[in-house]
């Protein structure tokens, strides 16, 4: 019997807000989320201010899709099966007000249109239960030092090609602890 | 970072700037682009055919900070860049001295920080933009996440960029089918591979 996406969505964030809260059994949360990522999952990456934003703040850089150093891996979240109020909570950890890196809200994307680019979205439960990454194909080099110039141009495009696919939801309450903006979809 | 300017544009240089650019429109990826949040007007005949040049107008200038606004009176609204005045450099000298200070995982996730080193060099590209380019348009500044610091111009024309590290630079030309890389020591960067970029771009 095949289940539907939104079956599973609904098993797995019940499961995973029992065991958030109770603190016992998240093993078994993870049997409940697959670990094949399907074309029909919304991901999403977390915003940070200033360097993910233009300057009015409202539109995202193509940096916003640059992927961790001397990897080809850009952080994503599984938002398809965890809530918005558990990507905040994620997304909030990693922020530092102090250090100007405030979180500002989310990149959604649709996988199948990240896949139609030519690039990968993959599971990486390692960093916590969720997470994902997209897959470029396309590793950096070491700290301090600049890609060849093909390679810049590559990484280049393909930031700027996540660009054009994702949609900016602007938190409306980022000091909030739920999230209090509009779904996280793709579309308008 | 960049410095703009603001264009704005009546309804009939509209038209004027799409018929200017429709050699250049024709070339542009439009499917790349996209509008976002903007509604056209339900009894606007014309609305399917504007859509489209706008969408193209949007990707070929939504990188400098491109916005499309209202569709009364004022039509499109283009941000471009200016080149770099005094009162630009040094705010853009001091953008750079800020980046400098930047922490591991300045991005939200595990972006290295620019060292000093690759910072004073690019304060010497601007330096250098500003005394023997002054024409040549501010450039977006921005840094990687391998502890680099990019120096972007995007033209009609096509668009370049120059990477700075701690004591290597890369660079490309990209204009249409032309592609010219570049690299070598910091020490080497400043006029030639600006000409070239100036010369591509913008003449």
């Amino acid at each position: 019997m095949k289940i539907s996406l939104s079956n599973k969505r609904q098993i797995f964030r019940m499961a995973h807000s029992f065991f958030t809260a109770t603190g016992v059994g998240f093993r078994f949360c993870g049997i409940l989320l697959p670990k094949a990522v399907s074309d029909e999952e919304v991901i999403v990456r977390a915003i940070f201010s200033p360097y993910h934003l233009k300057s009015g703040g409202t539109k995202l850089k193509r940096d916003a899709f640059f992927p961790s150093p001397s990897t080809d891996e850009i952080s994503v979240m599984r938002s398809s099966f965890l809530s918005s109020d558990a990507c905040k909570r994620k997304a909030r950890e990693l922020e530092s007000p102090t250090h100007k890196k405030e979180f500002k809200g989310f990149a959604v994307l649709n996988v199948g249109d990240i896949r139609g680019a030519e690039l990968d979205v993959v599971d990486s439960r390692i960093e916590f239960l969720g997470h994902g990454d997209i897959r470029t194909g396309v590793s950096g080099p070491p700290k301090g030092t600049p890609c060849d110039p093909d390679l810049r141009e590559r990484i280049d495009q393909i930031s700027s090609s996540l660009l054009g696919l994702s949609r900016f939801v602007e938190d409306p309450d980022p000091s909030a602890a739920r999230w209090l903006g509009p779904g996280l979809t793709p579309d308008d | 970072m960049t410095v703009p300017g603001v264009l704005s544009l009546s309804g009939n240089d509209c038209l004027n700037v799409f018929n200017g650019y429709s050699q250049r429109l024709s070339d542009a990826d439009s499917a790349r682009g996209s509008v976002r949040g903007v509604a056209g007007p339900d009894d606007d005949p014309l609305w399917e055919w504007k859509k489209d040049h706008y969408r193209q107008l949007w990707a070929q200038f939504g990188f400098l900070d491109g916005s499309l606004k209202s569709f009364g009176e004022t039509l499109v609204n283009i941000q471009a860049p200016t080149s770099l005045s005094a009162g630009s450099r040094e705010e853009t000298l001091q953008y750079i001295d800020e980046l400098g200070h930047l922490e591991d995982g300045w991005d939200g996730y595990e972006g290295y920080s620019p060292s000093l080193s690759a910072c004073g060099n690019a304060r010497s590209v601007i330096t250098c933009i500003a005394a023997e380019f002054p024409k040549l348009p501010s450039p977006e500044i921005g840094p990687t996440t391998n502890g680099t610091l990019t120096l972007a111009w995007k033209a009609p024309a096509g668009n370049a960029c120059i990477e700075i590290g701690d004591s290597l630079y890369s660079a490309y030309i990209r204009v249409r089918d032309e592609f010219v890389p570049l690299k070598g020591e910091c020490s080497e960067l400043g006029e030639r591979q600006l000409q070239l970029i100036w010369s591509r771009l913008y003449q």
